[in-house]
């Protein structure tokens, strides 16, 4: 649609697939708000709102401050070994939003439904993704400092900062 | 066939309208998170964003396919008959579109927050086009999160909503699928550029590399955690799936317990009879049913919210006691239960009705049936949702 310098190379099914995106579209919103009481329109559109805000206002903004406290916080470490924490949050935080329901459910009648102890089982699994994020951070570390060994006895004494971030 | 090369007029002029550039706002609003250039940074960049975008989009596909499926289940059309084969249809369809659902939480993730910085882009829209395609873009993200957090939140059986999930997860998912599609649509030049097979070389980035690994990690996470609801040898491992396929009464969970249907009572009322509305009506005591010829199938239980398990059922065939009331074998019967209220009762299309593997169960592996799996009588049947295998059943009738 935006015409950029991509545009002569178009295949050929881009319109047709749009116009039935369109159609979806429009087959689902009217669903939606002529569904009465089932899909409760004002409500649902609400909660369509609601998880929009509620990723693009809260979420989104606490990772990117997350990333940033990251990395400052692990300003020194050579640049594979902080990758390998902002992955291990990223793999920690989904675990999370995934446990959350389960955390959050107030109980029905039914010793079936989430029969765990969830709390428990996220700690662990926490411990898990902390411990992997360790050995890869050990093992970042310990290649960087072989690195840096190598690289002074070959170029006499040169002062070690100059391969702080020279990690790969 | 259409293309979209401008040759007749109006084509041409809609292009044209759509390249009308729009009037940037003030500078003086150009302030927060719209204060600074888009990160250079490659898991900003077009390749991170259309190999996340194609990961997800593929997930949400896949759970699109296997929720019409279900949905096909559960409100049967006239024109198709459900097939009651294979046995392990709906087990493993629906155990596939919430293990998907679950991994497309961390993809779904992963590329909106590769393309985050885009959301505060300067001028927010260059021309009419531009502007159209930002604002579809609320549907499909709105549309993608609603559908993951509904989801989610429906596994635990927890309703925190007004509206009635299924019907809003259906809207949400054709709302959703209509955004991907025309996401997709317009989004399929810069993708091929630099995620297709012809792409332009890119150099290698240590950091995309580590958000793909991320990503991937965070998906073999989820997935580990949760599948052993539905894969079984998996159980041990999946310290957060919702449900366990082995807890329950006699080994196997219940999704609404005799108590919560409010049917104790009239479940274990001596008097109890199976009703059979048919052209010779009959009325069926506990022993009457013992005393039709008994078999056994070997079938699991599998619930849209994705956990599923196995059990022996033995009871009687619905067919034989169809062939007994004198319906005829093209007929769609209804099954109804003691319970009241939603999933009351279930249709039975012909091919469910005549399976030999569909039975009217009185027993699950070798011993009488739990009250919690709908004693004194359940139906049980291959390829079928976990709730319209219906439980307590006091009469069977023809539809139509």
């Amino acid at each position: 649609m935006s015409s950029g310098p991509e545009a002569p190379e178009t295949p050929w099914w881009r319109v047709p697939l749009l116009l039935t995106g369109v159609g979806a579209l429009g087959w689902g919103a009217w669903l939606l708000l002529t569904g009465g009481r089932s899909t409760a329109p004002a409500d649902s559109l609400e909660w369509l709102a609601g998880a929009l805000l509620g990723h693009d206002a809260v979420l989104a903004p606490l990772a990117v401050a997350a990333g940033w406290a990251t990395l400052r916080l692990t300003g020194r470490l050579p640049a594979a070994a902080r990758r390998a924490i902002a992955g291990g949050l990223f793999v920690a935080a989904c675990l999370v939003l995934v446990a959350l329901p389960a955390l959050l459910a107030p109980g029905i009648d039914n010793a079936t439904a989430t029969p765990r102890d969830y709390g428990r089982g996220l700690a662990v699994l926490l411990l898990v993704v902390a411990a992997a994020v360790a050995l890869a951070v050990a093992l970042a570390v310990g290649a960087a400092a072989v690195r840096t060994a190598a690289a002074r006895r070959s170029a006499g004494r040169r002062p070690p900062t100059a391969h702080r971030d020279a990690s790969r | 066939m259409t293309t979209n090369r401008p040759t007749n007029r109006p084509a041409s002029r809609l292009i044209a309208f759509l390249g009308r550039p729009v009037p940037a706002p003030p500078e003086a609003l150009r302030r927060g998170p719209f204060d600074r250039s888009a990160s250079d940074d490659a898991r900003h960049g077009a390749r991170s964003a259309a190999l996340l975008g194609r990961a997800a989009g593929t997930a949400l596909a896949v759970c699109l396919v296997t929720g019409v499926v279900s949905h096909l289940h559960q409100h049967p059309v006239s024109w198709f008959d459900m097939p009651s084969r294979p046995v392990w249809g709906y087990r493993v369809t629906q155990g596939i579109h919430v293990a998907t659902g679950i991994a497309a939480v961390p993809l779904v993730l992963a590329k909106l927050w590769t393309v985050y910085p885009r959301l505060f882009a300067w001028p927010p829209a260059r021309d009419v086009g531009h502007a159209l395609e930002r604002l579809l873009l609320l549907p499909l993200v709105a549309g993608a999160l609603f559908q993951l957090l509904t989801g989610l939140v429906n596994l635990v059986q927890w309703y925190p909503w007004p509206f009635f999930f299924p019907s809003a997860h259906w809207a949400g998912a054709w709302v959703t699928t209509g955004g991907l599609l025309v996401h997709v649509a317009i989004k399929a030049p810069v993708a091929r550029a630099h995620a297709g097979r012809r792409r332009t070389a890119e150099p290698a980035s240590p950091e995309r590399r580590a958000l793909l690994l991320g990503a991937g990690a965070a998906v073999g996470a989820v997935t580990l955690a949760t599948a052993g609801q539905t894969v079984r040898p998996l159980r041990g491992l999946s310290v957060l799936a919702p449900r366990d396929p082995a807890v329950g009464p006699q080994g196997i969970p219940v999704n609404r317990t005799a108590r919560s249907a409010r049917v104790v009572e009239a479940a274990t009322d001596p008097a109890w009879r199976l009703v059979v509305a048919g052209p010779r009506p009959l009325a069926l005591t506990q022993a009457d049913l013992a005393r039709l010829p008994q078999h056994e199938a070997r079938l699991p239980i599998a619930c849209v919210e994705g956990w599923s398990a196995g059990g022996l059922w033995s009871g009687v065939r619905l067919r034989d006691v169809l062939d007994l009331a004198g319906i005829p074998a093209d007929a769609r019967v209804r099954v109804v239960s003691l319970e009241r209220g939603h999933y009351q009762s279930s249709p039975v299309g012909p091919r469910g009705a005549r399976d030999p593997l569909t039975l009217l169960a009185t027993r699950l592996d070798g011993e009488p049936l739990a009250l919690d799996h709908g004693y004194p009588l359940r139906l049980i049947g291959p390829n079928r949702p976990g709730v319209l295998q219906t439980k307590w059943l006091a009469r069977i009738e023809v539809i139509g």
